[in-house]
């Protein structure tokens, strides 16, 4: 009858082992671009803990959203090229010495023209979005110039740079409603605003 | 049975205590602690709150365009006066213009006023202006600019959404006077920051 304790003690200390060992703090490690599982990830990890690159995207996603389908399919085709290509050019050319304050001009920017829903012909949403796959994706490759894994760390960053404007600008574009698209207004107003803060930051 | 549990407990206790890391008390740096830091700001100071959710309140008021068009200036304007506080340009009277703004905005609701769209929109830009470089100035220089600007720029905005889901209530008989009643105690919070900022 005593018998059947010895598995059920085994099942205890089982689980208190792990519930200990679940509960040793460590160190979260978030912002680690190193991620361990080689350059591409490593690309993709980057771009991911950048919201100072993440939020210009999704402005002008929901901006290109706003305009139409020509515009989205714009935004979505320029801007990873741009990204790509500028992105080459900071591995080669390195870090470029400007003020911080000039990252909040694409927030500022784009955050402004989502939040006003200006029209413009879809070639001025392009060049937006070459604009600003020129400048983040400079500075993404520019951080890699001093190591040798550079390339795939660009290439990992720019699908996600796809995934996100395409997923921005699609949401947007299925708002069937008007108060969603009024809700997208406000995000870009926010972001904007954001930007202007920040660029008083900068020159503070 | 009981020695049994002070057998099983007791190393695991031990272990716990003796795996646990450093204490970091005084870290106060990073993303999150910015987004809070930011969003703080705005919610602790009654005299910006009040006038916060009364903008919201009057844009529910007055209807469309109004309920959309208000909390989207606003945000903008009020970052141009934080962008102005930040380079530390000089603005006398501000806190008299943030306390006169729950005054005029709680009038404003109490009394049901319908000024023209352009008339509404600039009077609260004006004192979005104000509410913005009372803020900017105030800023400490330590902070983690991008993750503080979104959080302070979210609260705001929240505050004014507050205000138009109190204000929704105005489509209802009991629900009009409900919202008359807020712009009154917004009016009154204001009338008394006023005569603090005067006396």
């Amino acid at each position: 009858m005593t018998k059947p304790a010895a598995p059920r003690k085994k099942r205890v200390h089982v689980v208190l082992v792990l519930a200990g060992a679940l509960a040793i703090p460590a160190d979260a490690s978030a912002h680690l671009v190193n991620t361990g599982l080689g350059p591409i990830y490593d690309g993709v990890a980057h771009f991911a803990m950048s919201p100072e690159a993440i939020l210009p995207i999704i402005s002008l996603g929901i901006f290109a959203g706003l305009r139409g389908v020509v515009h989205a399919r714009a935004s979505v085709t320029s801007l990873p090229v741009a990204w790509v290509a500028f992105g080459l050019l900071g591995m080669l050319f390195g870090p470029v010495a400007i003020s911080p304050a000039y990252e909040s001009l694409p927030l500022l920017m784009l955050g402004g023209l989502a939040a006003a829903d200006i029209r413009m012909p879809a070639w001025c949403t392009a060049l937006l979005a070459v604009l600003l796959g020129a400048f983040e994706g400079y500075n993404f490759g520019a951080a890699y110039s001093a190591t040798r894994d550079g390339l795939p760390a660009v290439i990992g960053s720019v699908g996600l740079v796809f995934v996100l404007i395409a997923l921005a600008s699609a949401a947007v574009l299925k708002a069937k409603w008007n108060w969603t698209r009024v809700a997208m207004r406000v995000v870009g107003s926010w972001t904007a605003a954001s930007g202007m803060l920040l660029l008083g930051w900068g020159l503070r | 049975m009981r020695r049994a549990f002070i057998r099983h407990t007791v190393p695991f206790v031990t272990t716990l205590l003796l795996s646990a890391g450093a204490a970091e008390a005084h870290v106060d740096s990073g993303g999150a602690y910015g987004v809070a830091a930011g969003f703080l700001h705005p919610i602790t100071g009654l005299d910006h709150v009040v006038a916060m959710i009364a903008v919201g309140l009057w844009g529910a008021q007055l209807g469309k365009p109004a309920i959309w068009l208000l909390p989207i200036t606003f945000p903008l304007v009020m970052a141009f006066g934080g962008f102005l506080g930040l380079l530390g340009m000089p603005m006398p009277g501000v806190e008299i213009g943030v306390a006169l703004s729950g005054v005029l905005l709680g009038a404003a609701v109490l009394t049901e006023t319908r000024p023209p769209l352009f008339a509404a929109a600039i009077l609260v830009g004006v004192f979005a202006i104000f509410h913005g470089y009372a803020h900017g100035a105030e800023l400490s220089p330590g902070e983690n600019a991008l993750f503080f600007s979104l959080g302070f720029v979210i609260a705001t905005g929240l505050l004014h959404a507050v205000g138009i889901v109190i204000g929704l209530l105005y489509q209802w008989p009991r629900g009009k006077i409900t919202v008359r009643a807020a712009g009154g105690a917004v009016g009154a919070v204001g009338a008394f920051f006023l005569w603090s900022a005067l006396a």
